[in-house]
């Protein structure tokens, strides 16, 4: 898809070299800054990398639509990597890069471990707003989503609200929720599918989902001891053999989608699980990363209230 | 090969059947007539709620197939390539 962007070799060459350096528009080179951000630690986000974009030119739209998009490709990128994807024959839809998959891992753990425990940086949004864009709750697209809301969760989410200016993504964004709401196939239990919510919530730093994921897992049959587990040692050799093997290959869908090989599907079955979870494991992290970077990239406050259905049938 | 087992269009039954037949043509808008679900779809087809995802994604970036969409001053394919390179994404 390069080509189609910077049609001459050179600059593409030297935009896989370091963007920063490339000979491409100001505006592509923040918006590639803005990617890093995006995938390596949306939790560090200000509000004024956002302020940065809109000195470049970029309204509050261009904003949500770029987030969005990201949000989308991010879900992308990881079912790719973490299902074992292989390129398309003749290459029509793929991205091969051409540069090593060392250098970037080299790269990742680096501001990985730099990253800390952080807090997200959500925490400087003001109790007076809903995230750091502006909005347009005026659209009938916005209050068909706010109408299925309300009955649903009993509100409408502070996400949902914060992305009013995208709002042909609405059919998206609910569909990502529902899925969340609890694991599509009957070989991962209730409880597994909450454990990895907890999970992915903590290593994304997501103060938006935190209350919601903690919520659903103390619906089905958690304790806030498992909580407590779950966020200080995911990877510890006290679990059972069958949640060790979730949560590690949980975890390793949110760091480093792109390690994951064959041995970790053989893993999985080895430990009893089959395909199917597999699919689930790999959804449930991919859909909640998506959404965690999109929260965090716009500085969205956590709900009023933990999005936990209802009821089963709403 | 992917990691896991993949349901193709001839196994393919209700939503996950319908799913394939709009992907295929979606892509074959865009890049020529008889292009396949691309396979970064397939890895999901053991459960059609999450199929379903993919092809509800591919609706909202091409208004439904149409691919009519006008691009503003952020290039999607500028996001989506960025994303992919610093996810390590080589697909």
């Amino acid at each position: 898809m390069l080509p189609l962007l910077y049609p001459d070799p050179e600059t593409r060459e030297a935009l896989l070299a370091d963007p920063q350096s490339a000979p491409i528009p100001a505006l592509h080179r923040k918006l590639f800054a803005f990617a890093e951000k995006f995938v390596r630690g949306a939790w560090t986000t200000t509000r004024d990398d956002l302020q940065q974009l809109r000195r470049a030119g970029l309204a509050d739209r261009d904003i949500v639509q770029w987030a969005t998009l990201g949000s989308t490709q991010s879900w992308f990128t990881m079912s790719a990597d973490g299902g074992g994807v292989p390129l398309e024959d003749g290459g029509p839809t793929g991205a091969s890069v051409g540069r090593t998959r060392d250098a970037y891992e080299a790269t990742q753990e680096g501001l990985l471990a730099a990253s800390g425990e952080v807090s997200s940086a959500t925490a400087a949004t003001r109790d007076d707003e809903i995230a750091w864009v502006e909005r347009d709750e005026s659209t009938e697209a916005y209050r068909e989503t706010a109408h299925w809301a309300e009955r649903r969760y009993g509100c409408v989410p502070n996400l949902l609200r914060a992305v009013s200016l995208q709002p042909e993504f609405y059919r998206r964004h609910r569909l990502a929720l529902e899925l969340l709401e609890a694991p599509q196939s009957a070989s991962l239990s209730p409880l597994q599918h909450a454990m990895i919510r907890v999970l992915v919530s903590h290593l994304n730093r997501s103060a938006y989902s935190e209350p919601t994921s903690t919520a659903l897992l103390l619906r089905v049959g958690g304790d806030p001891e498992l909580i407590d587990r779950l966020r200080a040692e995911p990877l510890s050799a006290d679990w059972s053999t069958i949640d060790r093997v979730v949560l590690a290959l949980a975890t390793r869908f949110a760091r480093n989608a792109y390690k994951v090989t064959e041995k970790d599907a053989i893993a999985l079955r080895e430990a009893g699980l089959d395909d199917e979870a597999y699919v689930d494991i790999l959804n449930t992290v991919s859909i909640q990363t998506s959404l965690d970077r999109l929260a965090n990239t716009l500085g969205v406050r956590p709900d009023p209230v933990p999005l936990v259905p209802l009821s089963p049938a709403a | 090969m992917a990691h896991i087992r993949i349901v193709d269009e001839a196994e393919a039954r209700g939503s996950v059947a319908e799913d394939y037949e709009f992907l295929s043509g979606s892509y074959s808008k865009m890049l020529g007539a008889g292009t396949p679900t691309p396979q970064v779809y397939r890895t999901n087809s053991l459960l059609p709620g999450y199929f379903r995802f993919g092809a509800v994604q591919n609706r909202v970036l091409t208004q439904d197939g149409r691919h009519e969409g006008e691009e503003g001053p952020v290039p999607g394919i500028l996001v989506m390539f960025a994303i992919s390179m610093y996810s390590s994404c080589f697909y």
